[in-house]
């Protein structure tokens, strides 16, 4: 269970979440909307502790990130999986070496295991055969999968996902959101999803929270979103016009 | 005048902000040394990048240096009738100052400035961020080994930049001041310049002579690497970000490095 509760947090001048209230049940997936550069991925970021509240807790099963220390926060990490918004991936390092790295370091599994499973995420993804590839000979879109193929290799049971579909076209966006889905059937891991595609967020999710001005406006269940009476929610679903400033 | 008060405080509470992040990053470093036999390959490799790669350069450097030394030195000395003692000069100068400085200096632009940028697109690329999620220390797994690679490889080419740079001023001290020019590639006892030369530059080094090189040199390649992994790891607004953590790397490295320099002499010259 991930609970964000009354989380502040200031980056430069500017307060990004003002009292910011969260709660993603075991097993959910759940997704923060709102326009871009409104503080979702900062939001993401507190939950692996990437980011440390300026107040307020940021609770994994009851553990405050906020008041881990540098060895508990890394064993906390080892719970996590993450795509990030540009996949993260080592461009230094092929493919294989990206996804086995996670793995050689911190688990006891044999060079044999370590590829077992690195076959077994990139099949997930629909990359198998692209181990010796640089991240360089890969797409956007391809990179993405990878990037997912890394955050699940180890089994988490919290995957975060940054922006997912952000910069795919339509029908790629369309295959990422399937694997995802695919995936929460396989690995039933908590997710949180930040996005601002409204189609990813309706498919993936289970709950969803429209983060606006600092903290969450409306949430609900996916149909409970969609026929909220809220105007600014509806404004947003609808892409009509542009929300309200601070 | 309140704007340039404010610009200069701005620039004064950024230095701070600087050499804190930067101890705080060496503290860690020390720390995770303990693992470093789990990032030895790694180590080799950036000692191969730091190093190998840099020995041309070190060598013409260090060679031209002494040549230099020797030339402007000499020529005073041969005025008061002195050029015997030309070796021993060039030899105290190269080991004590100009081996260990000139190393640190070509250090600093080949290596220190490739390592910030590579570390700084890490962390633009959010790859740094991926390695922290994926509970792998980013110091121990990238800091440490450029650290120990830079400090090795620093002292290992000061020592040698040392003795090329006083095997240049020889070249010089036969070619311009010897009385026998003819013998420039004879390197023999029966040369008498040559024995000249470098009795006398063996005879100028004390112990202290090569300590005080040699802990310039640690001292120096700490500090660029240090420098580099802090700016790298603290890059941040993409390209432009990039272009910032190399040019201040090189920039703070050079100052450090300079003042570093005058400090430990100062030292070593008490101590005598």
């Amino acid at each position: 269970m991930i609970r964000l509760i009354d989380v502040r947090k200031t980056l430069g001048d500017r307060e990004v979440l003002k009292g910011l209230n969260l709660h993603v049940q075991t097993g959910d997936t759940y997704a923060i909307l709102g326009p871009t550069g409104i503080g979702k991925s900062v939001a993401l970021r507190h939950m692996v502790g990437l980011l440390r509240p300026d107040a307020g807790q940021v609770l994994i099963d009851g553990i405050d990130v906020a008041k881990c220390n540098r060895r508990q926060l890394l064993d906390l990490r080892k719970r996590f999986g993450m795509l990030f918004q540009s996949a993260g991936l080592f461009n230094s390092m092929r493919v294989f070496d990206n996804m086995a790295l996670p793995l050689t370091e911190n688990t006891q599994l044999s060079r044999g295991e370590i590829k077992a499973r690195v076959a077994e995420a990139l099949e997930w993804v629909g990359m198998s055969g692209t181990e010796q590839k640089m991240p360089a000979e890969l797409s956007g879109g391809m990179k993405k999968r990878v990037g997912l193929a890394r955050a699940i290799v180890t089994h988490p049971d919290i995957i975060l996902y940054d922006e997912p579909t952000t910069g795919l076209d339509p029908i790629m966006a369309m295959n990422i959101n399937n694997l995802i889905l695919s995936l929460q059937e396989k690995v039933k891991a908590t997710s949180v999803v930040v996005t601002h595609d409204m189609t990813s967020a309706f498919m993936i999710s289970d709950r969803i929270g429209l983060l606006h001005q600092g903290s969450i406006l409306e949430e609900g269940t996916t149909e409970e979103f969609k026929n909220s009476s809220n105007k600014t929610v509806q404004r947003f679903i609808s892409g009509d016009g542009d929300l309200p400033e601070d | 005048m309140l704007k340039a008060l404010e610009n200069i405080g701005r620039i004064i509470i950024g230095i701070v902000q600087f050499a804190g992040e930067a101890v705080v990053l060496l503290g860690a470093t020390i720390r995770s040394s303990i693992l470093f036999f789990s990032r030895l390959g790694e180590c080799i490799n950036q000692m191969y990048l730091v190093g190998v790669q840099s020995l041309p350069v070190t060598l013409i450097f260090s060679m031209f240096s002494g040549m230099i030394l020797a030339l402007q030195i000499g020529i005073e000395f041969e005025k008061f009738d002195q050029i015997a003692l030309l070796g021993s000069t060039v030899a105290s100068a190269m080991t004590k100052e100009w081996g260990p400085m000139m190393t640190a200096i070509i250090l600093t632009a080949r290596a220190g400035s490739a390592m910030a940028a590579e570390l700084s697109v890490m962390k633009v690329s959010e790859e740094i961020d991926a390695l922290e999620v994926m509970s792998i220390n980013p110091t121990r797994y990238l800091v440490l080994p450029r650290v120990v690679a830079m400090i090795f490889m620093c002292i290992c080419l000061s020592i040698l930049s040392s003795f090329i740079g006083t095997c240049g001023g020889y070249l010089v001290f036969k070619m311009q001041f010897s009385t026998d020019p003819s013998s420039l590639w004879i390197l023999s006892d029966d040369s008498p310049s040559f024995h000249q030369y470098f009795a006398s530059a063996t005879s100028a080094l004390d112990t202290i002579d090569l300590y005080s090189g040699l802990v310039k040199s640690a001292v120096f390649g700490l500090v660029i690497a240090i420098i580099a992994c802090a700016r790298g790891l603290l890059a941040t607004k993409g390209a432009a970000g990039v272009g910032v953590a190399v040019r201040e790397t090189v920039v703070n490295a050079l100052i450090v490095i300079i003042v570093l320099n005058y400090i430990i002499s100062s030292l070593f010259v008490m101590m005598e």
